[in-house]
């Protein structure tokens, strides 16, 4: 399997969906602000902590957040 | 006060950034060593001290990651370069050394005999990775 591969995501709509800005999506996940840019312009992939932690603030499921390339 | 975020993307970063720095340095190390040994014609005491840091930081490197259960060789395909080439310098040192073969400069002794070294110092950490396999993959 290639680590490479290209995980996609829904994190902008989910967090639009919730009203939050970048800055405050970071803060609750704990994590910089970059870092929600760059996930959500799929130029970063996250662990699978970052991911559940991303699903818990955003209440979503983490297969409606994140799939591979090909999948879904 | 604000909080002291961890983020896993700037670790990660670091890290990398980190390990790239640390092999350019080893293989500067290494290139430095191989200009002071061939070109300058040092003796071993003028640059032993940096010899001794890249052997100590190449094994810890290479033990690190053969106890940690990377196969750093590249498997079957690099047995098969890397077996024939021990054997064939293995035979050429014991010559050379024994007197059978000469008319070979002093720099290709030595050079026989780093890769002499390396061959048996590839094994030692073959019998590692193997070992670690059997300890830690289950039927």
């Amino acid at each position: 399997m290639n680590s490479e591969q290209l995980v996609h995501n829904r994190v902008k709509l989910a967090r639009v969906e919730k009203g939050y800005t970048q800055q405050e999506l970071a803060d609750l996940a704990e994590i910089t602000r970059q870092t929600i840019g760059l996930i959500e312009a799929e130029k970063y992939n996250p662990t699978i902590v970052l991911c559940l932690r991303l699903s818990q603030v955003l209440g979503k499921r983490l297969d409606e957040l994140f799939w591979l390339e090909g999948g879904k | 006060m604000s909080k002291k975020i961890v983020d896993e993307r700037i670790i990660e970063t670091r890290r990398k950034v980190s390990a790239r720095g640390f092999h350019l340095l080893l293989w500067g190390l290494l290139a430095i060593l191989l200009y002071r040994q061939f070109y300058l014609g040092q003796e071993f005491s003028d640059y032993g001290d940096i010899f001794i840091i890249w052997l100590l930081a190449s094994f810890y490197v290479t033990i690190a990651g053969s106890v940690s259960g990377l196969n750093l060789f590249g498997g079957r395909k690099s047995n098969l370069f890397i077996v024939p080439m021990v054997i064939a310098t293995t035979i050429l040192g014991v010559n050379i050394y024994s007197g059978n073969i000469s008319g070979f400069g002093e720099g290709f002794l030595s050079f026989t005999v780093a890769l002499l070294g390396s061959g048996l110092t590839y094994y030692i950490f073959i019998l590692i990775y193997k070992a670690w396999e059997k300890k830690n993959i289950q039927e």
